[in-house]
């Protein structure tokens, strides 16, 4: 196949008219003095065709000015054989943050057509497409580009924002370092060395929803943002139970926030703001929350554990152990195997002195970040061993201090030391701790509630409940595969939620947009390295340029040859 | 494109030197003359067309208003239905009456322009050499003036203004009655000649139109592509010109002096076109000689 390495040596291709022009217009008309005008006017109507121009003379300097001409514009033009054996491979990444949904339309067009490009660069093309998430699954990979074509239909964005390096990693892996690597995103950014950056993006006057809270039960507060450079207005109202209100304008100067507050008028509602271009966060649909509420018993009393369970948010208590979602029991006593979730201490004897100690944590969630400075205990006699079904947590040197096992399934966080007898109900850490371990309980137990989330959080239902149906069911990310997790999420666009178990609802719910690094539109802009890199791709595929000196030889002959004829005859 | 070839043209006509074209005019005028004696030559008078004293009978004419009745031949008339005039030579005053067209296609290139004065040279120094007094004319479209002789010798002419494409205005020259007369003029102009000739040769003793022509006009070497500008006016015509249309030019243009011809016969006019670029005597031999409006002399 042969292509041209210097298209613009076309150009040359304009001396072709131009040469019939200068052909043309020599032969203007002459002038010529007569006395028998009379005569001609009743014999031909006066020529139109010769008014200015006259018509082309077949003449052998025109044809060897013309052959020049073309043969020049070969020669400029650089035409190549592509290698039929020659391969390459081509990696596309796609941004997968929702940012891309405002430009989705322009990046698809820009794959195909760099696609259609670089294709014609080599023999072969092994393609890959990959989303710069990389939670999210390779869309395609293969040798068709029409394959490629069809699984860009299946792309939405919707992530929030991340770092692209491990999926251009992940590209790179699968090109090789010849390879093409190409990030497919709305704005420029550093990229890895090797990268090319096909941006799509357009800067865009773009408001909306980015954050919702609700202080108290009846009450939501919603965060309206300008992100544009300029002042914007638009009008907002409110949609329920398929009322709406009427639209109240709202005026932004750029970078300005503003609040809307009002009160749950039902139990459904959905904010809405005049939609602009990039729409997810243009609609932010709530419900009144409805806390799942935590169970919470005691088996003896503890001034620790009393404390802690009176700063619990939504608790139940005063209930039989039996019925207990946290239980804080005697250390040896065995929880009730509805429990999901049980905290155990010893109880000291006697008096004697607290002694500091020297702190050793483990790696675990619980205790991340936490500082364990500070504090004394009274360690018990004889000491209380860590059993081989327990994980320990907190060393003081050899000795256990807190350990983590399971009871019934359930998590059971033990003391190995009396807490009443140390100073941990003044250190924050045990506080956070035992916050930490109760939350983790709530999330075990299901009870019905209502929550609003932001689109693609986790619900925080129990990874091991059966029986859960999400309604709307969750897209599958590539067509006819399954979820890429087990763990139920929010829906990636705006929009209502439930979860059913057995049938019966236990949890109502709504997602909705609130990345608000994901809704500025300043930085983004288009760049289009495919021209400069396809070309490159066909020159290392293409063969050595085919006699350029032959060309312009033979252009240089033909010049001088009609010029040669035009001077004889002149 | 290279030029068109310029027509063969005697090299003396290159500059139109008046004393040159007047010393060869008076030498080519012992050779040729204009018709103004009868016959083969007589006493030096000069036979006049009209009615006169004389009884000899020169020819038959039809009547133009304006002609004495006297004149018709009745017998004639009965038998055909028309008025015939009966025409006797008599014997006149020599009077040759001149009339020059000074239009601009006269002059349309050196040749023409002198083949032009040495006509109006010719045929002064032909009427001079038989005696015969000479009225002379301008001519320009309708423009009129009167030329003084005295000037003809240095073929002195005056300047005319522009007169398009008109034909000479014979019907505006005062001629004189049985005057001998002559008109020089290319003819080229539309239009009836009847026109033109009527005026002239009412009551003319005799007219003789010699009409110089150039192979410019008669035989053109047009460029393909030619902006075409009349030398009488301001109007210009773009033109391809092709093999074909030059045919059909060259068949009108042949047309028109074919009609020219045909109208001098029907009204008594001598008729002759002289070629501008061949040589003088040869050009008069040519059509003047063969047509009676110059004579051998001796």
């Amino acid at each position: 196949m042969i292509h041209l390495a210097n298209p613009w040596g076309l150009l040359a291709l304009v001396a072709l008219p131009a040469i019939v022009a200068i052909h043309l217009l020599q032969r203007r008309s002459r002038r010529v003095v007569t006395s028998t005008l009379f005569l001609l006017d009743p014999l031909a109507p006066e020529s139109l065709a010769g008014r200015r121009i006259e018509r082309l003379r077949n003449s052998l300097p025109l044809w060897l000015q013309l052959l020049a001409a073309l043969l020049l514009a070969v020669a400029l033009s650089q035409p190549r054989i592509l290698r039929r054996e020659s391969w390459q491979e081509v990696a596309f990444v796609l941004d997968a943050s929702a940012s891309m949904a405002a430009f989705e339309t322009e990046a698809r067009e820009a794959v195909r057509a760099a696609a259609a490009r670089l294709e014609r660069a080599a023999g072969r093309t092994e393609w890959s497409l990959l989303e710069s998430d990389p939670l999210l699954p390779i869309r395609y990979s293969g040798a068709s580009r029409a394959g490629l074509e069809a699984a860009l239909a299946g792309w939405k964005p919707r992530s929030g924002a991340h770092d692209p390096t491990r999926a251009l990693g992940l590209a790179r892996s699968r090109t090789g370092p010849t390879g093409v690597v190409i990030l497919v995103t709305d704005r420029n950014r550093e990229t890895s060395a090797g990268t090319h950056l096909l941006a799509v993006g357009t800067p865009l006057a773009n408001v909306g929803f980015t954050g919702l809270t609700t202080p108290g039960s009846g009450q939501w507060s919603v965060l309206v943002r300008n992100f544009a450079r300029e002042p914007q207005t638009r009008s907002w109202w409110i949609e329920t139970d398929g009322a709406t209100t009427p639209p109240q304008p709202l005026a932004l100067d750029p970078g300005a926030s503003l609040v809307l507050r009002g009160n749950f008028t039902s139990d459904r509602m959905t904010l809405r703001l005049d939609p602009d271009r990039f729409a997810l966060d243009d609609a932010l649909p709530l419900v009144r929350p409805r806390p799942k509420p935590l169970r919470v018993a005691r088996s003896h009393p503890s001034a620790l554990f009393e404390r802690f369970a009176e700063s619990l948010p939504d608790r139940i208590t005063n209930l039989p152990a039996d019925r207990s979602d946290l239980l804080f029991l005697i250390d040896g006593s065995p929880p009730p195997p509805a429990a999901r979730g049980a905290v155990s201490a010893p109880v000291s004897r006697g008096e004697s002195a607290r002694t500091p100690a020297a702190v050793v944590a483990e790696e675990d969630p619980l205790l991340r970040d936490l500082v364990w400075t500070g504090l004394q205990y009274q360690p018990p006699d004889p000491p209380i061993a860590a059993d081989d079904a327990s994980r320990v947590l907190l060393w003081d040197r050899e000795r256990p201090l807190l350990s983590l096992s399971a009871a019934h399934g359930a998590p059971l966080l033990r003391f190995h030391f009396d807490p009443d007898r140390s100073n941990a109900a003044r250190l924050p850490s045990f506080v956070i701790l035992l916050h930490r371990f109760a939350e983790r309980t709530r999330a075990a137990t299901l009870l019905p509630s209502a929550a609003n989330f932001e689109t693609g959080q986790p619900l925080g239902l129990p990874s091991d409940a059966r029986d859960l149906v999400l309604e709307p069911a969750p897209e599958p990310v590539t067509p006819g595969t399954r979820p890429a997790t087990a763990e139920l999420r929010a829906p990636r666009d705006p929009g209502f939620l439930r979860v059913l178990q057995a049938g019966e609802p236990l949890l109502e719910g709504a997602a909705h947009f609130a990345d608000g690094r994901e809704a500025d539109f300043a930085g983004a802009e288009t760049l289009d390295p495919i021209p400069g890199l396809a070309a490159a791709q066909r020159e290392r595929h293409s063969e050595q340029p085919l006699l350029p000196d032959l060309w312009l030889m033979l252009a240089g002959i033909g010049m001088t040859a009609a010029w040669g004829i035009r001077e004889r005859g002149a | 494109m290279s030029p068109a070839p310029a027509p063969a043209r005697d090299p003396a006509h290159t500059a139109p030197d008046p004393a040159h074209i007047r010393a060869e005019m008076r030498r080519i005028a012992t050779v040729l003359s204009l018709p103004l004696r009868s016959g083969s030559g007589g006493s030096g008078s000069l036979l006049h067309r009209e009615s006169g004293s004389s009884l000899e009978f020169r020819d038959h004419r039809h009547y133009y208003p304006g002609d004495d009745p006297r004149l018709i031949n009745w017998r004639a008339y009965a038998r055909s239905d028309q008025y015939t005039l009966k025409l006797h030579h008599r014997e006149s005053s020599p009077l040759v009456e001149i009339l020059v067209d000074r239009s601009a296609s006269m002059q349309l290139n050196p040749a023409k322009a002198i083949r032009a004065l040495e006509l109006l040279a010719f045929c002064t120094e032909s009427a001079g050499r038989s005696g015969a007094a000479l009225r002379l004319h301008a001519v320009a479209g309708d423009e009129v003036r009167a030329i003084d002789p005295a000037r003809v010798e240095a073929l002195d002419l005056p300047e005319m203004p522009e007169g398009g494409s008109r034909p000479p205005a014979t019907d505006r020259i005062p001629w004189r009655a049985g005057s001998f007369r002559i008109l020089l003029t290319d003819l080229l102009h539309p239009g009836d000649p009847r026109q033109v000739l009527a005026p002239a040769a009412q009551a003319a003793s005799q007219l003789l139109l010699f009409a110089p022509f150039s192979t410019e006009e008669s035989d053109p070497d047009w460029p393909v592509q030619a902006e075409f500008a009349d030398c009488e006016s301001d109007r210009t015509r773009l033109q391809r010109v092709t093999p074909g249309l030059l045919e059909r030019y060259r068949a009108a243009y042949r047309n028109h002096f074919g009609l020219w011809e045909a109208a001098a016969i029907r009204s008594g006019v001598r008729f002759a076109r002289v070629h501008a670029e061949s040589g003088f005597t040869a050009a008069l031999r040519a059509e003047a000689l063969p047509r009676g409006l110059v004579e051998s002399r001796g």
